[in-house]
């Protein structure tokens, strides 16, 4: 299986290098000049500078979608009549390109950190909801029971038994929320800003530096799967999920 | 429908119609400032006037042009892929976690690179979207075939289906219903994707009238168009989820 994995990633490369062979170096830099690129970007700085402000904006993002999503997705799974009447509301507008709601949010909180970190907060803030919100509301009656008949009192209940019962399901959801977060950020900071990596990339493109763009696509990359592996690690830890649950899909 | 239904609907649309109302008032109250105060009935009646005069008109046939192509081409690879990931268990393991994983990268910075390969026009768009959409589509159609009861294959064997037989009278009914799960949010993502790399990349289609009209500040018509957005793409999974229920039931029962 690691084998199989490790010749994947080998073959990865081998179709990068190959394409960028054949499309020509000044469409599609191969593997080697961008990691040269960027090893240049580390060294001078402006990667890295690029990279800590997106950090800087994807962290309080995600920590305000995780704990709105918790909350509300929380609110709605203990009340089962509010829950089902609100549901098909929270997945219309999740299936809304949110995207182009973008600029309201320009609107309200003007170009800046602000406006991206709301926006990324509000890419990211669905998954997390609607995942809290059906584990909650299907949790097992069995453990509650359980609960009922060792007399827990509510908030033993909760601490020892609900929150447990949970896990699993909240760090799949805070898996999706971090990468809708991610690129929620990026997205924002494409259409409109003057930092971060969806700022690098808006600007090589236009000034058709190929190089560039690909080595901020390569971090962007890095990151986002990066973070997506440690989430997984951390699924197999509090849980033995199945592979096909784990695989939720939720994606935009 | 039930009445307990019926009354859920009543709710959603109480829900819907006051936060429209409220929404209606601070904008004719000037409450969000000039740019932002926008009364929906606004949004209506510029969204019905362009319309009619046919100045959103084009936009709107590319970008659904976009949207359908790119859809087909998803299905048409997704479909497949899901069944030679579900025959192929080497190949699975190899690709199902950049299937898993793609949607991490933004994959609008790949536009440039898709203009080299595909050339102007809307090909490149077409391509993030049906990128967008692969993905849903041949996870949903893998885990669906996996999740095929084993007992309902050994019944096949035991019956000595042949194979088209097999798959015409266990496999596909069986694994419908997640298939369609796929199939439905390959149409989500697609659409998503046409959407928004008009609005970041594109010279036309509806996500870019929404760019330009912001970067022009003509937040009524923006808004107007933003409006159509939503109402479309609400539509669009409203509907496909009545028919994934519908699908679900039938496998029940």
């Amino acid at each position: 299986m690691t084998r199989i994995r490790l010749l994947s990633i080998v073959a990865l490369f081998a179709l990068w290098e190959v394409l960028s062979l054949y499309l020509g170096e000044d469409y599609l830099p191969g593997p080697w000049l961008t990691a040269q690129v960027i090893a240049d970007g580390i060294a001078r700085g402006w990667l890295t500078r690029a990279t800590w402000i997106t950090l800087g904006e994807v962290a309080p993002a995600f920590a305000i979608a995780a704990v709105a999503g918790l909350f509300f997705g929380a609110v709605l799974g203990l009340s089962r009549l509010w829950g089902e009447i609100m549901e098909p509301l929270i997945l219309g507008v999740y299936a809304v390109p949110k995207v182009t709601l973008y600029p309201i949010f320009l609107l309200v909180f003007k170009v800046g950190a602000a406006s991206k970190i709301a926006f990324g907060m509000f890419h990211g803030v669905f998954p997390v909801q609607i995942i809290a919100q059906a584990a909650v509301a299907h949790i097992r009656p069995v453990y509650l029971k359980v609960a009922r008949s060792l007399s827990l009192t509510p908030a033993q209940t909760v601490l020892h038994v609900v929150i447990p019962a949970l896990v699993p399901a909240l760090v799949v959801g805070l898996r999706l929320a971090f990468s809708l977060t991610f690129i929620g950020v990026i997205l924002a900071e494409i259409f409109a800003s003057r930092g971060g990596l969806g700022f690098l990339l808006s600007a090589a493109d236009q000034t058709f530096d190929v190089k560039r763009v690909n080595a901020v696509i390569v971090v962007l990359a890095v990151i986002g799967v990066g973070v997506n592996l440690l989430f997984n690690l951390a699924e197999r830890r509090v849980a033995p999920v199945r592979n096909e649950e784990r695989q939720a899909t939720l994606a935009a | 429908m039930s009445r307990r239904e019926r009354n859920l609907v009543l709710a959603r649309v109480a829900i819907v119609v006051v936060a429209v109302g409220i929404l209606e008032l601070l904008a004719r109250l000037g409450t969000f400032g000039p740019t932002l105060s926008v009364p929906p009935s606004v949004m209506l009646q510029t969204l019905m006037a362009s319309l009619a005069d046919g100045t959103l008109v084009p936009d709107v046939v590319r970008t659904a042009i976009e949207i359908g192509l790119a859809y087909a081409i998803a299905l048409a690879i997704g479909l497949p892929l899901g069944v030679v990931l579900w025959r192929s268990r080497p190949l699975a393991i190899a690709v199902e976690p950049y299937l898993l994983a793609y949607y991490v990268i933004p994959l609008f910075a790949f536009y440039p690179l898709f203009i080299k390969i595909f050339g102007g026009g809307i090909a490149p768009i077409v391509a993030i979207g049906v990128i967008n959409g692969i993905g849903a589509i041949a996870m949903n159609v893998l885990v669906g075939l996996r999740e095929i009861p084993r007992v309902q294959l050994a019944v096949a064997r035991s019956l000595m289906l042949g194979q088209t037989q097999t798959l015409l009278h266990v496999v596909v009914p069986a694994t419908i219903p997640q298939a369609f799960v796929g199939i439905r949010l390959g149409f989500i993502y697609s659409l998503i994707g046409v959407i928004a790399a008009e609005f970041i990349l594109a010279t036309a289609g509806v996500g870019y009238r929404i760019a330009y009209d912001y970067n022009n500040f003509e937040s009524r018509s923006m808004f107007a168009t933003i409006l159509l957005v939503l109402i479309a793409s609400i539509a669009a999974n409203q509907a496909l989820i009545s028919i994934e229920r519908r699908l679900q039931r039938h496998r029940r029962a």
